[in-house]
């Protein structure tokens, strides 16, 4: 199995705080970090490589690399994405010739079509862009997406003013904008 | 990958964008915009085509990010097979077929529930550490002994609590973590064995009746003395006279030696009827307005703590507002000092209280009532038995927690003596003893023995814990201040733990006579609910270093204080007046709460107090103007660590007809009202009215300059405002 080609322990910023994406916890365990993201992170391989059981497979060696280096990586969530996505892309390089063939690989392992395959993947690159954010803008997203907040209310719990609030989101967006762009992603799925 | 953008090399702004225009799209696409300006934008859109393809392109995220927050994403998960052999080698539960965790189910009060987790992991840690006991062959890193980790499986069993036998009809407090304690009249026993030894230095000593007997032929008398006697002077209240004539006796002496607080003051029977109520008081909960016709006495234990104030003030500088729930009054208006005098010579305790206007509620006064321990006297000599439990975690790996680390351990070294004893445990996974028993004058190799400890992954909290426990109860000197003190930064190590079982640990070994203090290391991530809940159940201190530049000489004084307390089981009640007092509330405390019997009761453990530190509480009251009397009583209670009698002293606090407005009051009472209304603030009370407080805040940063806590209180109260 191919390696993540970048050691995604490094580059990541900050540390687990109270509020995140989606809130990091003190004190997670490896375990509880799979409960609750096995299911976007199979998501997001499912996407990127378009077939189930090689998602899977990704998505396994991740976790195993995760729980080898768990007490060097400071953003769980954002290593497991960027590894999967590392993993991903080194798979699509390593069998390019393959993905002619598609086809059913076995019982139960049912392969999207691909338009949600698209989904699958922006929105798993949402995750990851976001994991990997300084954790006052996650928070900020955070309120925005998840809380339902309008600008006022945000400042009023942030503290910020009302028009740094817009300035934030607003760069914050247009930077995410640019970081699917770069991957690939032109988040025009309608 | 990136094939379409052929752009996407050029850095910097493009062309197009105009940041005010841009801002306006964005509020416009996150729904913030009204009728008016959407559709003066849309005249700007349409002759802007890139100003178009910036707001589409801002659109797509908008709804991409939407949908990743979706509250109930399709939940997929890996083939049966492969699911079960990977949760086997990440060392968590079996596959559970039928429950299922939310993807974005807040994972916070876990350590709550996940019972069967906590025990599958406990199992596979227990076996691993038995494995790591059969190859451990550490090499010893300094000189001092190194020795394999034992830990008792069921370490101290019940037979061990002699201080229990008298358990009659004690109360299971609701919570289930709440300590279990014998109650009841009975307890006074122990007060008259002891209470002789105050006259040593304060003359006639406050001597509560020690008959339960007696009390209970008192109590009928007294709670009417206390609904129509109160105040008339010195004549009425003949009913309850006989059972508090000691008390009386007391307080005259007290004034005598000039104490600060009023003259002329009633006696309070000590033990009034109708001991019903309580179940109310320990609810952790916001604390509502109590009758005080219902429930006169408010008790509590005098714990002292700025974690919360910490904490808040880290997060209010971060931008982020802090969690309400984790907003504690009390270590708001405790974390500074308020110059409050010192105990006159050969009085081991003072009191000051100080009363204003409540700044925005109608009818109602505050009131601050500070204790104060007189300076260290023969406590000092007392030597120490300190196991450290030293997380080596990852986590601590990072730059700035090895270095705070470092600079506690070091100005932890720096308090000890030739006399005092250290004793470290490293713990990750498994517990490693570092070093046992070094002496306080060497413990500076403390320090950079902990630096040299490689870190490790995973954490195991109860299995240190058990460890710390053993150590501390074998190497226990009854003389000594005995003590487990866990350095910790509370980040993915302490989740496995179940705080049940920890806390009843702590409680144990806090039986055995060792006390749980807690430091708490950098903000992020700190696991703070369960660092101050164990600390009370150790009724050590808590405390918190965030930067290692914070381990000034204010830290050290800190931990020097709670290294050595001057007044240990401190416990305060309160007993208003309820012909003066409509109805209070005590700002705080919520989990400090004490049953009014277990006042008296000493097994019923409480906070400690170093020498010269002022515990301070704040109480709101609503005065009846046509009433009579005083506003009440404030008694405390405590032991003296010295000599382990235990010391108990009571002042009036009196009725001040015209209480100063807030803006006219003393700094002191300024400052703890404000740092006490902006936790409420922090809690969700939103009739704090910021604005009417400003001018006296404005006047704190004079008045305290040399304060850099008051500083950091006027900051936080302005990015509240703003």
């Amino acid at each position: 199995m191919t390696e993540p080609s970048t050691s995604p322990s490094e580059p990541l910023s900050g540390t687990p705080v109270a509020v995140a994406f989606p809130v990091p916890v003190a004190g997670e365990t490896l375990a509880e970090i799979f409960e609750s993201e096995e299911s976007a992170v199979l998501g997001y391989a499912i996407g990127l490589v378009g077939r189930r059981a090689v998602a899977e497979e990704l998505v396994q060696e991740a976790f195993l690399r995760l729980h080898e280096l768990w007490s060097q990586v400071e953003n769980p969530r954002a290593w497991l994405f960027r590894s999967v996505r590392n993993l991903a892309l080194n798979h699509l390089r390593d069998h390019a010739k393959e993905t002619v063939e598609e086809g059913p690989e076995g019982p139960g392992n049912e392969n999207p079509p691909d338009e949600a395959l698209g989904r699958l993947e922006a929105i798993g690159m949402v995750r990851l862009l976001i994991s990997e954010l300084p954790p006052d803008d996650q928070s900020l997203i955070r309120l925005k997406y998840h809380d339902d907040l309008k600008y006022r209310e945000i400042s009023r719990q942030t503290g910020l003013s009302v028009s740094n609030v817009g300035y934030k989101l607003h760069h914050l967006l247009k930077g995410l904008a640019d970081a699917l762009r770069h991957a690939g992603i032109d988040g025009s799925l309608g | 990958m990136n094939t379409m953008n052929d752009d996407e090399n050029t850095k910097g702004p493009q062309p197009w964008s105009d940041p005010a225009l841009e801002a306006r799209v964005v509020a416009s696409v996150l729904g913030e915009t009204s009728a008016f300006e959407a559709s003066e934008l849309e005249r700007i859109l349409a002759g802007n085509p890139e100003l178009a393809i910036f707001k589409r392109r801002i659109g797509a995220v908008h709804t991409l990010v939407g949908v990743a927050f979706l509250p109930r994403q399709p939940k997929i998960q890996l083939s049966p097979g492969r699911r079960q052999q990977l949760l086997e080698k990440l060392g968590a539960r079996p596959a559970q077929p039928g429950k299922k965790v939310k993807a974005f189910a807040l994972p916070f009060p876990q350590w709550l529930s996940s019972d069967t987790l906590n025990r599958v992991v406990a199992c596979l840690v227990i076996l691993a550490f038995v494995a790591v006991l059969y190859s451990l062959s550490l090499p010893a890193i300094t000189g001092a002994l190194m020795k394999s980790p034992r830990r008792s499986i069921a370490s101290s069993p019940n037979e061990e609590r002699p201080q229990f036998h008298g358990e009659a009809g004690g109360f299971l407090a609701a919570d289930g973590l709440d300590r279990k304690a014998s109650v009841g009249i009975g307890g006074t026993t122990a007060v008259s064995s002891v209470s002789e030894s105050v006259t040593d230095s304060a003359g006639p000593s406050s001597k509560p009746d020690s008959s339960g007997k007696k009390l209970a032929a008192v109590e009928a008398t007294a709670i009417k003395a206390f609904t129509s006697g109160w105040g008339k002077g010195s004549g009425s209240g003949t009913g309850a006279r006989g059972g508090v004539a000691a008390v009386e006796a007391e307080k005259q002496v007290l004034r005598d030696a000039g104490d600060v607080s009023a003259p002329g003051a009633e006696a309070v029977p000590m033990e009034p009827a109708k001991a019903k109520a309580s179940g109310k008081d320990r609810d952790p909960a916001f604390q509502a307005e109590i009758k005080t016709t219902r429930q006169p006495f408010s008790t509590f234990s005098l714990h002292v703590s700025d974690v919360s104030f910490q904490l808040a003030k880290d997060a209010l500088a971060k931008g982020a507002m802090p969690d309400p729930g984790r907003i504690r009054a009390e270590e708001f208006y405790n974390a500074f000092d308020y110059s409050d005098p010192a105990p006159a010579p050969g009085e081991e305790v003072a009191c000051r209280i100080e009363q204003c206007a409540h700044p925005f509620q109608q009818q109602r006064e505050l009131v601050r009532i500070a204790l104060k321990v007189a300076a260290a006297g023969r406590a000092a000599g007392q030597p120490l038995r300190l196991t450290i439990l030293l997380d080596t975690s990852g986590s601590m790996e990072r730059e700035d927690r090895a270095e705070s680390v470092r600079r506690a351990l070091q100005t932890l070294a720096s308090l000890l003596g030739p006399d005092d004893r250290v004793t470290l445990i490293g713990f990750a996974r498994t517990p490693r003893l570092l070093a046992e028993q070094v002496p306080g004058n060497q413990a500076g190799k403390l320090a950079e023995m902990a630096a040299r400890t490689p870190s490790e992954g995973g954490t195991n909290l109860e299995m240190a814990l058990d460890l710390a426990s053993e150590l501390a109860l074998k190497q226990k000197l009854p003389a000594a201040q005995n003590r487990i003190v866990l350095l910790t930064d509370g980040a993915a190590n302490l989740g496995d733990a179940d705080p049940a079982r920890l806390a009843r640990q702590i409680e144990k070994t806090r039986q055995q006579g060792i006390s749980f203090d807690a430091c708490g290391v950098g903000a992020n991530g700190l696991n703070d609910e369960m660092l101050e809940a164990l600390t009370r159940k150790g009724d050590g201190r808590y405390y918190f270093l965030n930067r290692p530049e914070d381990a000034d000489a204010g830290f050290s004084r800190q931990l020097a204080g709670a290294l050595r307390p001057a007044a240990e089981n401190v416990k305060v009640q309160v007993v208003f007046n309820p012909a003066r007092v409509s109805q209070y509330r005590l700002i705080g405390f919520e989990k400090h709460l004490l049953k009014k019997e277990d006042f008296r009761n000493d097994k019923v453990q409480a906070a400690e107090l170093s020498a010269e530190e002022a515990g301070v509480a704040v109480y709101q009251v609503q005065t009846l103007p046509e009433g009579e009397g005083e506003l009440g009583e404030v008694f405390v209670r405590f032991r003296d660590p010295a000599n382990g009698m235990m010391v108990e002293r009571s002042w009036t606090m009196p009725y001040e007809a015209k209480a100063p407005a807030f803006d006219k009051a003393p700094p002191s009472m300024q400052l703890a009202a404000t740092a006490a209304l902006l936790a409420e603030r922090l809690r969700g009370d939103s009739r704090v009215d910021l604005d009417t407080m400003a001018p006296v805040i404005a006047k704190l940063r004079g008045q305290y300059s040399h304060q850099a806590k008051v500083g950091d209180l006027i900051r936080m109260f302005e990015k509240m405002r703003r």
